[in-house]
């Protein structure tokens, strides 16, 4: 067997249940290996190995008592520092709530725990996940495995980093202008982002309660559907989450993509993007069409408005949630953050309720595409990780924002709440990962799934890791 | 469609500390217009766009509560 800490969750959970190993040897092996690591990628902000090994040690005896749960009993997760779970600080990376500590876990979070998943630990992220770099963090920013010099991406960023260097399964991750897709690309790993109100935001802090996503990152789309199976679903607690059955996600792996209709917009995300991304994420699309899918050119007339929209959208909630804090505690906030919930006190009643406005006209239109095609792929960022505090880069010959560049493909599906999943397709000359992202129709999550998974199952992108 | 002027400091100075209850250096009010300033000429393409018919993607729920006894 290889190194437990290399194995997906689908391995994991075949070799705990057949007994070729325990959900202790699993957690520690995991364990060891982050007392390795994590200080080149300051991934996890919180251990919490006690408890973590006394529910090793309990999932052993019932699985030997042939108490099985299921393909994630004994499976080591992280948490991302987002997402509440009782008893166990989480701070948002913020010095704002430096001792906080949550009297129950966040529905996500219990629903992981109750399908036998082991919290390792508690993950970095961008200071209440207000940007897509995770430089901004009170416990400093988390690390490309790929290169440390490099940003992880945000705001999941200790997810993106520890799945990737084999410190943890899988992660949770929230999505809110890309937080989920943004580090899974940088990072080279698979992060699902799903429809609004599939997914319950109930005990996770808001950045916009209107864009909030929570999604599961792993290594593969097949190890993202293990995750998404029990995270899913109605959510008395989340007045947003869906009264829809949850389908069988690994059972929808199996659909491919022969016949498939594939939309590839003719501008704004490919024309963003360095010419690198551009031909890898062609390359994947060519490597479907080989796959029995047909690919077809769309245009998504009104997409070039997305920015502003979701900007008006962050701004007021974000400002509007963080409002108190902002009078008595600013100091405490990092710069970055600090100036951004500032400016969201400039913004006019109206324009937030355009920029709503805007969300509803944009999803008509790509409910229109939807009439015809079956799935946009695009590239999920128009650019590899950079380094960290870069703030402006060329690309095709112009200056761009390094932060606008990296949320400019993933914002449009936050503001019209559609399933995305990101999938690694490649590398850049700098060998910095690049990835694949597929959009379906709401509710489509087990579509996009089958699309990473087919996808998956004839490329090895996916399967490459850093070494540190 | 209305007109403006480019925002300046002395405005969001003005905003932030009489609306928005929030007290600003005037240092902070010449960023925040610089940032702000290419935001708010995003938003005049926003507010060009025909969105007359169009609702916003916010729907309120009334809230049910829990139901004890009677009908």
């Amino acid at each position: 067997m290889s190194a437990l800490t290399d194995l997906s969750i689908i391995e994991l959970g075949a070799a705990i249940k057949a007994k070729k190993t325990s959900p202790v040897e699993v957690v520690k092996a995991h364990y060891e290996r982050i007392k390795k690591l994590n200080d080149k990628v300051n991934a996890y902000v919180l251990l919490t190995e006690d408890t973590a090994m006394a529910e090793a040690k309990a999932a052993e005896a019932e699985i030997a008592k042939g108490n099985y749960k299921g393909p994630l009993h004994g499976i080591p997760i992280g948490q991302k520092d987002l997402v509440q779970t009782k008893g166990v600080r989480a701070t948002a990376c913020s010095k704002v709530l430096a001792d906080f500590v949550p009297s129950e876990d966040a529905t996500v979070a219990a629903r992981w725990r109750a399908a036998g998943t082991i919290m390792l630990g508690k993950l970095n992220t961008h200071e209440f996940a207000y940007g897509p770099t995770n430089d901004s963090s009170s416990f400093g920013p988390a690390r490309n495995p790929w290169d440390t010099t490099c940003f992880s991406g945000g705001s999941s960023g200790g997810s993106g980093a520890a799945v990737a260097l084999g410190l943890a399964a899988g992660a949770t991750g929230t999505d809110t202008g890309g937080s989920i897709r943004i580090p899974a690309a940088a990072c080279g790993i698979t992060g699902l982002k799903p429809t609004y109100g599939r997914g319950s935001r109930a005990g996770i802090f808001p950045l916009c309660w209107t864009m909030d996503h929570p999604g599961p990152m792993a290594r593969s789309a097949e190890d993202c559907a293990l995750l998404a199976q029990p995270m899913y679903g109605r959510d008395p607690r989340d007045v947003a989450t869906a009264d829809r059955p949850v389908p069988d996600y690994s059972a929808a792996l199996k659909s491919g993509v022969k016949g498939l209709r594939i939309g590839v917009p003719s501008h704004y995300f490919f024309t963003a993007a360095t010419e690198e991304v551009e031909r890898a994420v062609r390359e994947a699309i060519k490597v479907l069409e080989g796959l029995g899918a047909h690919v077809e050119e769309v245009t998504i007339p009104d997409i070039d408005h997305a920015a502003t929209a979701a900007l008006l959208i962050y701004l007021a909630e974000g400002t509007a949630y963080h409002d108190d804090w902002l009078n008595d505690k600013s100091e405490l906030f990092t710069e970055q953050v600090r100036t951004f919930l500032e400016i969201g006190n400039y913004v006019l009643a109206k324009d937030y309720l355009h920029a709503q406005r805007y969300r509803t006209h944009l999803g008509q239109q790509i409910a229109r595409l939807f009439e015809k095609v079956d799935v946009l792929a695009t590239p999920t960022l128009p650019i590899p990780a950079q380094t960290i505090g870069l703030q402006t880069m060329k690309i095709r010959g112009k200056d761009a924002s390094v932060f606008g560049s990296l949320i400019h493909n993933t914002e449009p599906f936050n503001l019209t709440g559609l399933p995305v999943l990101s999938a690694p397709c490649g590398f850049s000359a700098k060998s910095m990962p690049i990835s694949l992202q597929i959009t379906g129709r709401p509710f489509e999550e087990g579509r996009v799934l089958a699309v990473g998974h087919a996808y998956q199952g004839v490329t090895d992108w996916h399967k490459k890791r850093p070494k540190l | 469609m209305t007109s403006r002027k480019p925002v300046d400091p002395k405005t969001l100075s003005a905003v932030a500390s009489e609306i928005a209850g929030l007290r600003i250096s005037a240092e902070t009010a010449k960023n925040h217009a610089a940032i702000y300033e290419p935001i708010l000429q995003g938003i005049e393409g926003l507010r060009r766009l025909n969105l007359k018919n169009v609702e916003p993607a916010v729907i309120f729920h009334p809230i049910e509560g829990r139901k004890e006894g009677g009908r």
